[in-house]
């Protein structure tokens, strides 16, 4: 197989594979447990390296799986322990499993294929060189059959346990009473992401390999309202986030894995910005149209009030509406202006009058209010008033 | 070597005695800063602060490269680190301010873009082998051994201006951190006092990363204050004990890791501290697993059954008293 | 009631998220009087005391405290937050949290001196708790943790103390002692607002109430109108409510 076609194939396989467990991780908040996961493999890694060689591969996934849910066990054992506030039990525990692994490989470098910067960043082109063999035929990457198998495993659990899954996530009460076991799910879970994370391991590295799982998944989070939705369309910025940081790290020589982490980023950035609804854009836009909108129902409101009982009030002009809702002049007056166009309010000789109209728009906001009918349900007495 | 061989060196040789110096400072202003990340429930945070410092670091080297001039483009690294480390925090907070998103998912963000980002830069300055691009490999694990003069004079500078905050804002930051509410209604900045704590939280964790470097310098902010917190009921001793934990892990992994060769310092200094921190679980007065176990045990052979652990956690305790 | 109002609210309203959260609010409160708040979850009355100090930003209205705005009161006011509020696994101990009380008036950079820790040992006495004054927080009951707050607002030496849920999770024998403590509190001038949980106490602790639903509901002296008729405005007629025992 082509080398450039190996690699490309890898880093979406591998992309893909991390962002479907990477939408459950995202929903169920334990993004950063991610991050203990993938530091914690390496000793776990580097010791199935030694004792078994390095072309076992079902045990050099399997082995450090292990360890990455044996830290999960022990992160929640210290948590139970209500000794260490936080999350510093994983704080002070994955740093210690990782600096394991990286003193063995300082100390031994010889014998074992790995260096400080394939830890952090891996090397997705020595992964693409690494065939698998049949006899003496060379059939392609060997990572690039470990992770399509990771990635047909991750899509079958999803599927399968789908219904599990989602209860778990949103509602573990409701999940053990119809007789799930939110733990056995849980830990089901993990594994398969630990899994997922040696996997990777070779391709991206220990550190980047959080990025794959959670950007692409958070990405989807912001843009779409259902989990499948958020299933597919986190699947395809991973493949996107893929093909570009591939491009763009052939184009300027740098790393593979690293690019496609900072592409993830990168997207993630642009929906958080421009995303319809939820995007920040959009949000300044509502959010200054609804403040204007809110504004008006309160003038009414206000107006209302102060309408009944005490006509020609001093607090019905536009400067005892600026003095007693406590606004600043420009505001008011684009507040009544708006008013006045809409037709929610009169002005006639400055004293602004709420409309039958603005009392029904009142009305529909407040539904509590009252505001067609003013002898009912009107705010009680107030002390001034029983002065 | 024996140990008597290391201590002598640590009077004779000029290197280890910078390298140790500079190291135990390091420990002392992270460890004594940390507390408030941990306090805050933020260890995982001073994590990424750390990874995405790379991202400041690789910046500011490539800036430093093309300005040239006299200045080595490795001097801007630290600035650069605490701009890239400030950068994720505001990310972050975006992130959690302006979407439904998680803290936890927001912090997995800035470690894709700015950790990812600053590993693409670091590749690419690599490829162009732009000069110096060695001392960035520093950055990763750490490397206490090649600490020179300078490098002791800009720990020494982030040390001053971190300690002298925390001990200036003393009552401030306290206050702010145990009840927040409080000391918004006695007119305290609540945004402002919460940008200056997070910025010498960045402080504690930047003035490490040439020593115990970007991957793992949370050990060195994070493990001296849960270990602390074991064995004490003040914040200030708290601070005490924890700066003088952090120091210790960082003069042991110093030491150990220049004297023994293929060993990056960060490794050690990491496991040093987390090995107080268990040690400090276990052994503590009071809280410990020991102390605890060995009440519960005084307290079945008192009532012959197994009541309620009355440890730290208890409210009961005297409950309708005095 | 006499006196002037200590504090006096007119067309507050607080949105959040353009939902609004309290809806155009008239409220005064008398000098010298104790005033519960009371309402369901949600009600906003958490807010209401908030957007008192100015912790919370209104989107409209105007809020008085002796006449003048808060930023101008501050030292007038004193706060007790809700107790769940903090936490209690903060490394300090009793007479620490109570000489909180003293950093408005010490100002920036300064510490607390002799006359400070002397304010707030009285003060940790006033409420029973000398026996505790060495003691780590997370050592204390629930009705512990609330005298201790108690204790730092009365080193505050305000005129208008803001609580909210003073009476949550405390035991029985702390309830009255509080109780105790606040009624004097009021003999010395001193005007209370108490966001309040159970409707069975209100008319033995206050002497004012104020019906919170987003909206003030009723507000008066407890005997005019905290009544059943506004007690389901407040609630949601779908509950009956009854204070006849």
């Amino acid at each position: 197989m082509n080398l450039i076609l190996s690699i490309i194939l890898i880093a979406v396989v591998t992309a893909v594979a991390c962002a479907i467990p990477g939408t459950f991780l995202v929903l169920r908040r334990m993004s950063m447990v991610t991050e203990g996961v993938s530091h914690s493999i390496l000793p776990g890694l580097v010791l199935a390296m030694m004792i078994f060689g390095t072309q076992r591969a079902p045990i050099l996934v399997l082995g450090p799986a292990l360890m990455g849910l044996a830290l999960v066990v022990l992160v929640e054992a210290i948590h139970r322990t209500d000794l260490l506030a936080g999350d510093a039990p994983l704080g002070v525990i994955f740093p210690a499993l990782f600096s394991i692994g990286v003193i063995i490989i300082s100390r031994r470098y010889a014998g074992i294929p790995l260096s400080e910067n394939s830890v952090l960043i891996g090397d997705i082109n020595l992964a693409a060189l690494t065939q698998l063999r049949v006899g003496d035929t060379a059939i392609g990457p060997r990572t690039l059959y470990v992770m399509s198998a990771i990635l047909v495993a991750n899509v079958l659990f999803t599927v399968a346990l789908f219904k599990e899954l989602k209860v778990t996530t949103f509602d573990p009460g409701l999940a053990s009473s119809v007789g799930i076991r939110p733990a056995i799910v849980h830990y089901a879970f993990m594994a398969l992401v630990s899994i997922t994370i040696v996997g990777a391991f070779e391709a991206v590295g220990a550190i980047l390999v959080v990025g794959l799982l959670i950007a692409p998944a958070a990405t989807a989070y912001l843009l779409c309202r259902t989990l499948r939705g958020m299933l597919i369309t986190s699947a395809v910025f991973a493949t996107v986030s893929a093909l570009l940081g591939f491009a763009l790290a052939y184009v300027l020589d740098s790393a593979t894995s690293a690019t496609m982490a900072m592409m993830m980023g990168l997207f993630f950035l642009l929906a958080l910005v421009f995303a319809p609804r939820t995007g920040l854009v959009a949000r300044l836009h509502t959010r200054r149209r609804r403040r204007i909108d809110f504004a008006t129902t309160l003038l009414v409101l206000h107006l209302i009030h102060h309408a009944e009982g005490e006509r020609n009030a001093p607090a019905c002009t536009a400067e005892g509406v600026m003095q007693h809702i406590n606004w600043a002049p420009e505001f008011a007056g684009e507040v009544i202006q708006r008013a006045v166009a809409e037709g929610v309010i009169t002005e006639h000789h400055n004293v602004l009058m709420p409309t039958l109209r603005g009392r029904s728009r009142c009305r529909s906001v407040m539904p509590w209010e009252g505001c067609e009918d003013p002898s009912i349900d009107q705010p009680a007495v107030t002390s001034e008033e029983n002065q | 070597m024996s140990l008597t061989d290391v201590l002598a060196m640590l009077v004779t040789d000029h290197t280890l005695r910078t390298v140790s110096l500079g190291s135990g400072l390091v420990g002392v202003v992270s460890g004594s800063l940390g507390c408030y990340a941990y306090l805050r429930k933020q260890g995982m945070m001073g994590a990424i602060v750390a990874h995405s410092s790379l991202f400041g670091i690789t910046v500011a080297f490539l800036l430093g490269s093309l300005i040239g001039g006299r200045v080595a483009p490795i001097q801007f690294a630290l600035p650069g680190a605490l701009i890239g480390g400030v950068l994720s925090m505001a990310l972050v907070s975006l992130i959690v301010h302006s979407t439904s998103i998680k803290v936890d998912t927001a912090m997995g963000i800035a470690l894709a873009l700015l950790f990812g980002g600053g590993v693409f830069l670091l590749r690419i300055i690599q490829s162009l082998a732009l000069p110096g691009h060695r001392g960035l490999r520093d950055f990763l694990f750490g490397q206490a051994a090649t600490m020179t003069t300078a490098d002791l004079a800009t720990i020494v500078g982030f040390s001053v201006i971190g300690l002298t905050v925390v001990i200036l804002m003393w009552k401030e930051f306290k206050l702010h951190t145990f009840d927040p509410g409080f000391a918004a209604s006695i007119g305290y900045p609540m945004h402002r006092l919460d940008q200056l704590l997070l910025a010498t939280i960045v402080l504690g964790v930047v003035v490490g990363l040439r020593t115990v470097g970007v991957i793992l310098m949370v050990s060195l902010l994070v493990c001296p204050a849960a270990a602390a917190r074991q064995w004490t009921r003040r914040l200030g001793s708290m601070m005490v004990l924890a700066a003088l934990f952090g120091m210790l892990s960082g003069v042991v992994g110093a030491v150990v890791s220049a004297v023994v060769r293929n060993l990056p310092t960060g490794p050690v200094i990491s496991l040093v501290a987390t090995a107080l921190v268990l040690v400090s679980l276990v052994a503590a007065p009071r809280r410990g697993l020991v102390a605890g176990a060995l009440r519960r045990a005084a307290n079945r052979r008192r009532f012959g059954v197994l009541p309620p652990d009355p440890g730290m956690h208890d409210r009961a305790a005297g409950e309708g008293e005095p | 009631m006499s006196g002037d109002a200590a504090i006096r609210i007119r067309d507050l309203t607080v949105a959040y998220h353009e939902a609004p959260v309290l809806w155009d609010i008239d409220l005064d409160v008398p000098s010298g009087t104790i005033m519960g708040i009371v309402g369901p979850n949600g009600s906003g009355k958490s807010t209401l005391i908030k957007s008192i100090m100015g912790i919370v930003e209104p989107a409209g209205g105007e809020i008085l405290v002796f006449g003048k705005p808060f930023s101008a009161q501050r030292k007038r006011v004193g706060y007790v937050p809700q107790r769940t509020s903090v936490d209690w696994d903060f490394p300090t101990t009793v007479l620490d949290v109570v000489l909180m009380g003293t950093y408005g008036s010490l100002g920036w950079f300064r510490r607390p001196g002799r006359d400070q820790i002397n304010a707030a040992l009285h003060a940790i006495e006033r409420v029973g708790m000398s026996d505790y004054v060495d003691r780590q927080i997370s050592e204390l009951s629930g009705g512990q943790q609330q005298r201790t707050f108690l204790a730092r607002a009365l080193v505050q030496q305000a005129e208008i103390y803001l609580m909210d849920e003073p009476f949550q999770g405390v035991d029985a024998r702390t309830e009255r002692a509080i109780v105790e403590i606040l009624r004097e509190m009021r003999r010395l001038g001193r005007t209370l607002v108490i966001v309040h949980h159970d409707l069975q106490t209100v008319s033995h602790y206050f002497d004012l109430v104020t019906l919170l639903n987003i909206r003030v509901i009723a507000t008066g002296p407890v005997g005019d109108v905290f009544h059943d008729e506004n007690l389901r405005k407040t609630y949601g007629g779908g509950q009956e409510f009854s204070l006849r025992r």
